[in-house]
């Protein structure tokens, strides 16, 4: 079981990687979301919605669900015991 | 009253019915659902119930868990959150006054799209750090499922990516809400985590009724006192966010095409927090070096150092009179860097304006670093008194109150923030009907 294991978690470590590089790849809106913290603001705001923009959200939303679930059913396997 | 009253549910509801409202407050609602849901799922490898006993020992981590919305006590996929985000921000922005070559940058044409690029590699290298110093922790703490051999090597690897990939995917949320839903996205997602923390009311409650039992049912006017207490603290924070001096301004009128135009009267909006929770921040987290160096500290070899840096905590006086000293001189130095009144005048004088009875160019701008500089002392007083009440009122009474200056200040903020963007949002749909029509 310890295979398995440590399998899912090389699995999961190379989806986490490849989200990273997706999501330093994109680009940010132009609004400023740190406002509240920082005291910056900036009220004019557009939405940037190129093909490439949406189709690497697409990418992040897959990868988010993966590592989600893959974290969520190791959680699980672990606190029954198959993981020990 | 009542009809007032009335009036002000219907508009409130008039606005939440609007179909484009509705759906981006759908949207959001999605976006902060799977943000909780991510702080829900513990990691692989971790043992949390270890995790509980580091967390009763060290008051930053409580800070750090709190911004992460408890998935840092959890070591859930969220667990490092937006605050890796939010560190390199600040000191991306302190860095573009000291190092001339940054600040170039951010004054070029698409400058701060290249700085928002830097800030991003900036948040993900300091993720990753935040990920392996956290993961070391809970190797000392007994909280990994392999503590030696190839198996920790790999386990170490795995944490790292997973928890920075989080981070990550935590700043896209922010960033989805920003363009689909309403309100800023990260500062509405360290509100939901704040939010999802005041369960400890049930603990609060628990904790008077236990001492009720012991001193006697007096311990019981504790409950309305502190309710009225919350509620005061909440209107005072609503009013100083709101609080700003009004400059004046005078605009020239102009001759176009033989039409000659009257000049116009406006003023500049000098906020009173200028700053926003940064002094708090930043204060809270020098006061609390000792405490990180505690972690460190092995209490059984070291017993005395460990015990003089467990003693540095809110319930010291020299900490609290440190913190407020603290508290004034970075809301003075933040102000210093972020306001700069010398391109404010400059502004001006372009554009035809000029504040009345003050001449145009350098007296402008002496009036102006003048004036930002009083607000600078008077909005430090009123961030110290946000953020010392809290923690008197929890030496008076024995009870931790379970939130603090910083929560209430970004509660209140983003609160104000999400009906200001959902007003801009009706704003801009009533525009576009009246040019569709």
């Amino acid at each position: 079981m310890r295979i398995v294991e440590i399998l899912l978690g090389v699995v999961l470590l190379a989806v986490s990687v490849f989200t990273c590089v997706v999501t330093l790849d994109m680009d940010k809106g132009d609004s400023h979301s740190l406002g509240v913290i920082n005291g910056i603001h900036q009220n004019m705001r557009k939405n940037i919605s190129s093909g490439k923009k949406a189709m690497a959200n697409k990418v992040v939303a897959v990868c988010t669900a993966f590592v989600l679930c893959v974290c969520a059913g190791m959680m699980v396997l672990s606190e029954v015991g198959v993981f020990v | 009253m009542a009809n007032k009253k009335e009036s002000a549910l219907h508009s409130i509801w008039e606005r939440l019915t609007v179909a484009e409202v509705k759906t981006k407050l759908l949207y959001t609602a999605l976006f902060l659902l799977i943000y909780r849901i991510g702080c829900g799922i513990t990691i692989p490898f971790v043992n949390t119930t270890a995790l509980q006993s580091m967390f009763g020992n060290f008051a930053i981590l409580d800070y750090y868990n709190l911004v992460s919305g408890g998935a840092l006590s959890e070591c859930a996929v969220f667990a490092i959150g937006v605050s890796a985000y939010i560190n390199a921000s600040i000191i991306i922005q302190l860095l573009t006054v000291a190092i001339p070559r940054l600040e170039e940058i951010s004054k070029d044409v698409g400058g701060k799209k290249q700085m928002d690029k830097i800030t991003q590699y900036v948040g993900c290298a300091l993720a990753a750090v935040t990920a392996l110093g956290y993961f070391l922790l809970m190797k000392n703490y007994g909280a990994m499922k392999y503590s030696s051999g190839v198996y920790l090597f790999i386990e170490a690897i795995i944490v790292v990516g997973v928890l920075t990939a989080g981070a990550q995917i935590v700043i896209w949320l922010g960033w989805l809400i920003d363009e689909n839903g309403i309100g800023n996205g990260i500062s509405l997602i360290i509100f939901t985590g704040i939010i999802s923390r005041w369960s400890s009311v049930i603990s609060i409650m628990e904790n008077i009724r236990a001492r009720a039992s012991e001193s006697g049912w007096w311990y019981y006017l504790m409950i309305p006192a502190i309710i009225l207490f919350v509620v005061a603290a909440m209107y005072y924070v609503v009013f100083v966010s709101d609080a700003e001096r009004r400059i004046p301004v005078q605009y020239a009128g102009k001759v176009k095409a033989n039409k000659s135009s009257a000049g116009q009267a406006s003023y500049i909006p000098l906020k009173l927090i200028m700053s926003g929770v940064m002094p708090i921040i930043f204060s809270s987290t020098i006061c609390s070096l000792p405490s990180i160096v505690a972690m460190f500290v092995n209490p059984v070899t070291h017993a005395s150092l460990y015990a003089a840096l467990t003693s540095w905590n809110s319930r010291n006086i020299i900490y609290v009179i440190v913190y407020v000293v603290l508290i004034f001189a970075f809301n003075i130095f933040y102000i210093d860097i972020a306001f700069d009144p010398v391109a404010m005048a400059n502004n001006l004088r372009v554009n035809g304006g000029s504040i009345p009875g003050i001449r145009p160019g350098k007296a402008t701008s002496e009036y102006l670093q003048k004036a930002s500089r009083s607000l600078a002392n008077s909005g430090a007083f009123s961030l110290s008194l946000i953020a010392c009440v809290p923690i008197v009122a929890a030496a008076v009474t024995g009870l931790n109150l379970g939130f603090g200056g910083t929560s209430l200040l970004i509660i209140t903020g983003v609160a104000l923030e999400a009906i200001n963007a959902i007003n801009s949002c009706l704003v801009v749909r009533h525009h576009k009907v009246f040019i569709t029509e």
